[in-house]
């Protein structure tokens, strides 16, 4: 479903992606993993067209997508979350998620139906998969931080994505919500039947979903397999010297 | 509890409704009772709060900084004039002709100002807005110069106060609606989503130039239109109408009602205008005093007088019909 090869991202000469690597089939949970610094994020922004590769190739769907813009990617099917709450703060949490479903639908250019009364049950459907139904009506930034977390997720999630990526989904979460937040991806990937693509720093919680793992080092990519391979190779061993496998 | 919320919300908005319907009357027979001025006074409100509400789709919902709004407030009111003296269109034409001739100006500031962000778009709509000013200001044979036009042949029968007063009513109203319903349309939520944040817009797939750029020339059609009545009101233009300072007050309205309500640009404009009139009978240092409101205004009331009302009266989201159907889960 998505091909990445020989992927470099220069930025005035630093490489921050430097010969990445991955191959994502359809309905695979998906972890990135790599120390900080190691090009995932960036990787991520050139996956979505937030930043134009200096070389190499991305397909997704057997299309090559390098040079499109954001939007035109996401109505491909490819849609994320981001590492920080990257959220719309003056819209209620309902909005929040109703303008992600009215863009897949491209009802976003109708100037003359009022949007209170559009998508309703869509909105809800999705909010109440996530769990945040009952809080529905408050504005988005009201939420708890772990609940916005889960709204980024959301908001992702109303472009019915085939391909949803996922930075950092725990990030700053308690271990409670950490859990939760994990049962949750795992749930959205088997009822919606979506591929999931994500990094993650918390190594339990890579071990604990992943299907397939992909690690990075200075921007490449040193090893690609299945959970039990890269826990066995050397060289990640090296990378994550000091870290508990 | 959910019933309860959606009852007391539909009772809230009914009682707008009726406060609405009960404004207009009031406003319809205010001739019949108050002096010329205070009619001719009523008719600037109106047409400037217009303007003012105009430049807050692309400030308040689209994020935009445009920093000289009025230029298509003058160009509206100059192409109406213009069309009117010296075309042979019928003069109705000449008044549904000139808001879009505002629009098409728009289109062509906004193409090169969408590219920019912040600042950055803020100064270059007010270098090109002064460019068309400087335009208007120079061209003596087309423009008249800085002697402005006068004379303008306006059809007899809106030659009145009142006539000016009712055309501007009927059309700020009609206005309103129209800039309400696209403000609550999908589009108007996109935009707004486009305000609060471009980088989750383009991962969503919001095309935010596209989309800042439609409502960009929106606002400039209804400066247009702000424009004409204007001319009707008036039947003279001059350069000063898209001067930068006129730009300036706008924000100050826009600001002082409250940016991110749709009621705060017409309250601004009226406080500020009538503010202007009677301050300015007993001093000619009233900008002072507007300097001092402002000031007090950003420190202790940054979302604008109805931002703060509003804050107090909590707003509402759609409420979910038929929740029982999932209560299970």
């Amino acid at each position: 479903m998505l091909k990445v090869k020989k992927l470099v991202k220069s930025f005035d000469g630093f490489l921050a992606v430097n010969g990445a690597e991955l191959t994502v089939e359809k309905g695979q949970i998906v972890a990135v993993i790599g120390p900080n610094g190691a090009g995932k994020t960036t990787l991520f922004n050139l996956i979505t067209g937030h930043l134009v590769p200096s070389e190499g190739t991305i397909e997704f769907k057997e299309r090559d997508i390098k040079a499109l813009s954001p939007h035109k990617i996401c109505h491909m099917g490819i849609s994320r979350s981001f590492q920080l709450i990257n959220i719309f703060p003056k819209l209620t949490v309902f909005e929040n998620v109703q303008v992600s479903i009215l863009s897949r639908k491209r009802k976003i250019l109708n100037m003359f139906s009022p949007t209170n009364k559009m998508l309703v049950e869509e909105t809800y459907r999705i909010l109440e998969k996530v769990g945040l139904d009952d809080k529905a009506q408050l504005l988005s930034t009201s939420l708890s931080y772990g609940d916005q977390k889960i709204l980024e997720m959301a908001i992702a999630l109303g472009n019915e994505p085939e391909l949803l990526l996922l930075d950092e989904p725990t990030a700053g979460m308690s271990p409670e919500e950490t859990a939760s937040t994990i049962k949750l991806v795992k749930e959205l990937a088997r009822s919606e039947g979506l591929t999931i693509l994500f990094t993650e720093h918390d190594l339990d919680v890579v071990f604990g979903i992943a299907e397939k793992i992909m690690v990075m080092q200075q921007g490449k990519t040193i090893a690609q397999g299945l959970p039990a391979d890269i826990r066995a190779n050397k060289l990640v061993q090296a990378a994550y010297l000091g870290e508990e496998f | 509890m959910s019933t309860l919320f959606a009852r007391f919300t539909e009772a809230k908005k009914i009682l707008l409704l009726l406060l609405i319907l009960a404004a207009l009357l009031v406003m319809f027979f205010i001739p019949t009772f108050l002096s010329k001025y205070s009619v001719y006074l009523l008719t600037v409100i109106l047409f400037t709060a217009l303007l003012a509400t105009s430049l807050n789709i692309s400030l308040g919902y689209g994020g935009m900084l445009p920093l000289h709004q009025a230029v298509f407030f003058g160009v509206g009111a100059y192409a109406a004039a213009l069309l009117l003296n010296k075309s042979p269109l019928p003069p109705w034409l000449s008044f549904l002709a000139a808001p879009l001739v505002a629009a098409g100006v728009a289109l062509v500031i906004g193409t090169v100002c969408v590219r920019l962000r912040g600042l950055y778009f803020g100064m270059m709509t007010l270098a090109m807005g002064q460019l068309v000013w400087a335009i208007v200001y120079r061209w003596y044979e087309f423009t008249g110069g800085d002697d402005g036009i006068h004379g303008i042949a306006v059809p007899q029968v809106l030659r009145s106060i009142p006539a000016a007063y009712y055309t501007a009513l009927i059309v700020f109203s009609v206005c309103l609606l129209i800039i309400y319903i696209i403000l609550n349309s999908p589009f108007g939520i996109a935009l707004q989503a486009v305000r609060d944040n471009h980088q989750r817009c383009e991962s969503i797939g919001i095309n935010i130039r596209h989309h800042q750029l439609i409502a960009f020339v929106l606002a400039g059609f209804f400066s247009g239109v702000a424009g004409v009545l204007f001319v009707i009101l008036e039947r003279s233009v001059s350069p000063s109408l898209l001067f930068w300072t006129k730009s300036a007050e706008l924000l100050i309205m826009v600001l002082l009602g409250g940016m991110f309500t749709f009621l705060g640009p017409t309250f601004g404009a009226a406080v500020i205008i009538v503010l202007g009139v009677f301050l300015g009978v007993i001093t000619e240092y009233w900008l002072l005093v507007l300097g001092t409101v402002l000031v007090l205004l950003i420190l202790f009331l940054p979302q604008g007088v109805l931002g703060f009302v509003k804050e107090k009266i909590s707003s509402s989201a759609p409420e979910r019909k038929g929740v029982d159907k999932y209560a299970q889960g």
